[in-house]
C-alpha cells in the first residue's frame, strides 16, 4: 500500500494535501495535473475518485469507508475508476467494486477472486453505443408472469421501470423474470442499490435458493451494496452493474439487468450534492440527476456484436409512495424508459398476485415484438377486464344485473384467476396461450376460481410432465394466428386434459 | 509604520511551526494585557523575547498592536507552505537556505513544514505546488538496486 502510494508519487510528481473533509467528499489542494473521474489514492491506502475540479480545491468522493485525514497527502494514479468483470463472477454475490461479500457461498463455489484469468478489468463509466451499433428491438423477452407476458409484454433490449409502493410485489415479479431469461440462456444481472442486509440476504437466497441454483444458478451475478456502505459505494453500484452486462454483451450474451431501485440511487446522490454544496434543483436533487439516470439506461438496448443480436434488456425499479406516480424522479425515469410496469398496493390488499395494473403499466416495444395471436390473447382480455371494471362501477349503485353483464363479471373473476401466480411459479410462455386457449374455448365457464386454479395447477404438472402435451400445445400454437384460430386447434387437447 | 512591522513579523517566520508558536504567543500576550493593569509595554518585555520586543516596541499604541496580532494571524495562516521530508534534524540555518531559496524560487514567502523522516536515510522530499520532488538517499538506494 505505502509502496503503491510512493510509486504513484514519483510517477506523476505531483502531491496534494487534504484540507477539509465532510464524508464521503473529501477537499484537497495540490495535485495541478489531475483529472475529473481520476482515481487519487490517499496515503491511508483509501482511495478517491475526483468528481469536482475547481481552482483552488478538488473535490474528492471517497470510495472506502476508510477515514481519512486532513493534512494527509494524496497522489494521482492517472486511472479512471475500473471494476473487475468476468465470467468467474456468474453465481456469485459482489459489492459494487468487485470484491466477494460475506454472504455464505453455495457448497463448491469460492469466492471470486480478483486474480483469476476470467477476470478483466474497465472502465466503469464509458460512453453508450452509438446509434449504427444498435438494433431495434424484434426480440420477445418472456418473463414467466402470465399478466405481464400477455398484457404489458417486454423485448429483448426494452427498457423499462418497475413501480410500486413498498412490499407491492416487484421483487417477486423481478427475481421470476430474471430466473426465467438465465433460464433460457440469458445472463441475469440483479443490482441492489442500498437496502438492508435482510433485504440483501433474503434476495440471495430467492435467487440462489438450491433448486434455483441447480436449474439457474450459474447465470447469475447479484451486485449488492447495503444502507450501511459509503454514499460512493451505493452511487456506484449501478454503474459496475451495467458494466457487468456490457462485459457479457460483447461476448454475445443476452443480459437482463435489475437496478433495485434507482429512487435510492437518487436519493443517495441528492445526499453527496447537498453535502458538496452543488446547487439544489426540484425536490433538493441536484440539477443533473435525469442525465446521471439516463447516461446510466442509455448504456442498456438491443445491440449488433459481431453481426448478432445481444441484447441488455434494463428493469430499473422505483418505489413510489402511496402509489404516487407523479413523483420527480418516477416520472423521470419514465420518460427516459420504454414503458413502465406499476405493481398496484391496492390490488395488492385486494390478494391479487402479481398485483400488476394492467390499466397504468405501459410497454412501448413489448406489443411490436408478440406474436400475432399473444397479441389478439392480450387485447381480448385486456378489453374484457376494462369493460368489467366499467360494469363493476355500475353494479355498486345495486342495480339488477343482467344476464350479459353478469358473465362479463364472471369471466373477469375466470380471467384474474388465470393470471394469480405464486412468487416462486414461472408458467412457460405456450403454456399462458393454452389456458387462455381453454378459457376462451368455454370449457371453464361454470368454474369458480378456485377451481380454476386447481385446473391450472393440474395442467402445469401436465405440462412440465408430459411431453406430448407440449408437443401438441406447441404445433396448436404455431398453426393459430388468432384466440379463434387457437381455440379450433386446441379441441384435440380439450378432450383430453380438460 | 504598524504595515511594516508586520512585514518584519512575517519575514521572521520560517516554518509554518514558527507561525503557529508566535500566533499563539500573540493571543496569549492579548489575554494578558487586558487582565493586567500594568503597560502593555512592560507585559511585551516580560513575555517576548528580545528581537521581537525589539519589533513590536516601536508600536504607537494598544490598539495598534492588537491590530498587528490579527492581521499576522490572518496573514501567516495564508502563506503558502512548503512540505519538506527530511532524514535529519535541521539547524535554523539549513532551513533558513532553503525557506530563502524556495521563496525566491516562487517569488513570493513561503514557509516549511518539517517532517523528520528517519527512513529517508539521507536527503530530503519536498511538495510545494502540488508538485512532488523526491532527493532522498532511500529514493537512490531504491533505483540503484532495481
Amino acid at each position: 500500500m505505502e509502496q503503491e502510494f510512493a510509486s504513484f508519487l514519483e510517477k506523476y510528481g505531483e502531491i496534494g494535501f487534504v484540507t477539509k473533509v465532510t464524508q464521503p467528499l473529501i477537499y484537497a489542494n495540490g495535485l495541478p495535473g489531475a483529472k475529473l473521474g481520476e482515481i487519487v489514492m490517499f496515503e491511508n491506502g483509501a482511495k478517491g475518485i475526483i468528481s469536482g475540479l475547481e481552482e483552488k480545491f478538488l473535490e474528492i468522493l471517497n470510495l472506502t469507508s476508510a477515514a481519512v485525514k486532513v493534512g494527509s497527502r494524496l497522489a494521482r494514479s492517472g486511472e479512471k475508476l475500473k471494476v473487475p468483470v468476468g465470467k468467474d463472477f456468474l453465481g456469485k454475490i459482489i459489492d459494487p467494486l468487485g470484491r466477494p461479500l460475506g454472504v455464505t457461498a453455495m457448497p463448491g463455489k469460492p469466492a471470486a477472486s480478483s486474480g483469476s484469468s476470467e477476470i478483466i478489468y474497465r472502465d466503469i463509466i464509458s460512453a453508450p453505443v452509438g446509434i449504427t451499433g444498435r438494433k431495434p428491438v424484434s426480440r420477445a423477452l418472456s418473463t414467466g408472469v402470465s399478466v405481464v407476458d400477455l398484457l404489458a409484454p417486454l423485448g429483448k433490449g426494452q427498457r423499462e421501470v418497475v413501480l410500486g409502493d413498498r412490499k407491492s410485489g416487484k421483487t417477486q415479479f423481478l427475481i421470476r423474470a430474471l430466473l426465467s431469461q438465465v433460464e433460457e440462456g440469458a445472463v441475469g444481472i440483479y443490482c441492489i442499490i442500498g437496502k438492508s442486509k435482510g433485504v440483501i440476504r433474503q434476495t440471495y437466497h430467492a435467487l440462489f435458493e438450491v433448486k434455483n441454483y441447480k436449474r439457474v444458478g450459474n447465470g447469475i451475478i447479484m451486485i449488492a451494496s447495503s444502507a450501511e456502505d459509503p454514499a460512493s459505494m451505493i452511487y456506484t453500484a449501478p454503474y459496475t452493474a451495467m458494466t457487468m452486462a456490457e462485459y457479457f454483451r460483447d461476448l454475445g450474451h443476452d443480459v437482463v439487468l435489475v437496478l433495485d431501485d434507482m429512487t435510492t440511487h437518487a436519493k443517495v446522490y441528492r445526499e453527496i450534492s447537498l453535502l458538496g454544496r452543488h446547487f439544489p434543483g426540484r425536490n433538493l436533487y441536484p440539477g443533473d440527476i435525469f442525465s446521471v439516470h439516463a447516461a446510466i439506461l442509455e448504456r442498456a438496448g438491443s445491440f449488433v456484436v459481431n453481426g448478432k443480436e445481444a441484447a441488455i434488456t434494463c428493469l430499473p425499479v422505483a418505489e413510489t409512495a402511496q402509489g404516487d406516480l407523479v413523483n420527480y424522479i418516477v416520472t423521470n425515469l419514465m420518460s427516459m424508459t420504454d414503458g413502465h410496469l406499476f405493481f398496484d398496493y391496492d390490488l395488492f390488499l385486494e390478494g391479487r398476485r402479481p398485483a400488476l395494473n394492467p390499466f397504468i403499466s405501459v410497454t412501448r416495444v413489448g406489443h411490436q415484438v408478440q406474436t400475432p395471436l399473444k397479441r389478439d390473447i392480450g387485447i381480448q382480455a385486456l378489453s374484457l377486464l376494462n369493460s368489467a371494471s366499467k360494469l363493476r362501477f355500475f353494479a355498486k349503485f345495486g342495480a339488477e344485473l343482467n344476464e350479459s353483464v353478469r358473465e362479463t363479471l364472471k369471466k373477469e373473476e375466470q380471467i384474474i384467476a388465470i393470471f394469480e401466480q405464486d412468487a416462486d411459479v414461472i408458467i412457460q410462455s405456450d403454456l399462458q396461450l393454452i389456458l387462455f386457449g381453454f378459457f376462451w374455448s368455454n370449457l371453464w365457464k361454470d368454474k369458480t376460481q378456485e377451481e380454476i386454479k386447481e385446473t391450472i395447477a393440474k395442467l402445469r404438472e401436465s405440462y412440465d410432465s408430459d411431453q406430448t402435451f407440449r408437443t401438441q400445445a406447441k404445433s396448436a400454437i404455431d398453426r393459430s394466428n388468432s384466440v379463434k384460430a387457437l381455440v379450433a386447434n386446441l379441441s384435440l387437447l380439450n378432450k383430453k386434459y380438460v | 509604520m504598524p504595515d511594516e512591522i508586520l512585514k518584519t513579523l512575517l519575514e521572521k517566520i520560517i516554518t509554518k511551526n514558527e507561525a503557529l508558536e508566535l500566533a499563539e504567543k500573540f493571543d496569549l500576550l492579548k489575554k494578558k494585557i487586558f487582565s493586567s493593569r500594568a503597560d502593555w509595554k512592560e507585559s511585551l518585555k516580560s513575555q517576548l523575547g528580545e528581537d521581537l520586543y525589539a519589533v513590536l516596541s516601536a508600536v504607537p499604541g494598544q490598539k495598534e498592536l492588537f491590530d498587528i496580532f490579527e492581521k499576522f494571524t490572518k496573514e501567516a495562516a495564508s502563506l503558502d507552505t512548503a512540505r519538506l521530508d527530511i532524514a535529519f534534524d535541521p539547524t535554523y540555518e539549513f532551513l533558513s537556505k532553503i525557506s530563502e531559496w524556495i521563496s525566491r524560487e516562487a517569488g513570493h514567502k513561503v514557509i516549511l513544514d518539517i517532517n523528520v523522516s528517519k527512513k529517508l536515510i539521507g536527503g530530503l522530499q519536498v511538495s510545494f505546488g502540488g508538485h512532488f520532488t523526491d532527493a532522498s538517499l532511500e529514493k537512490k538506494i531504491k533505483d540503484s538496486l532495481r
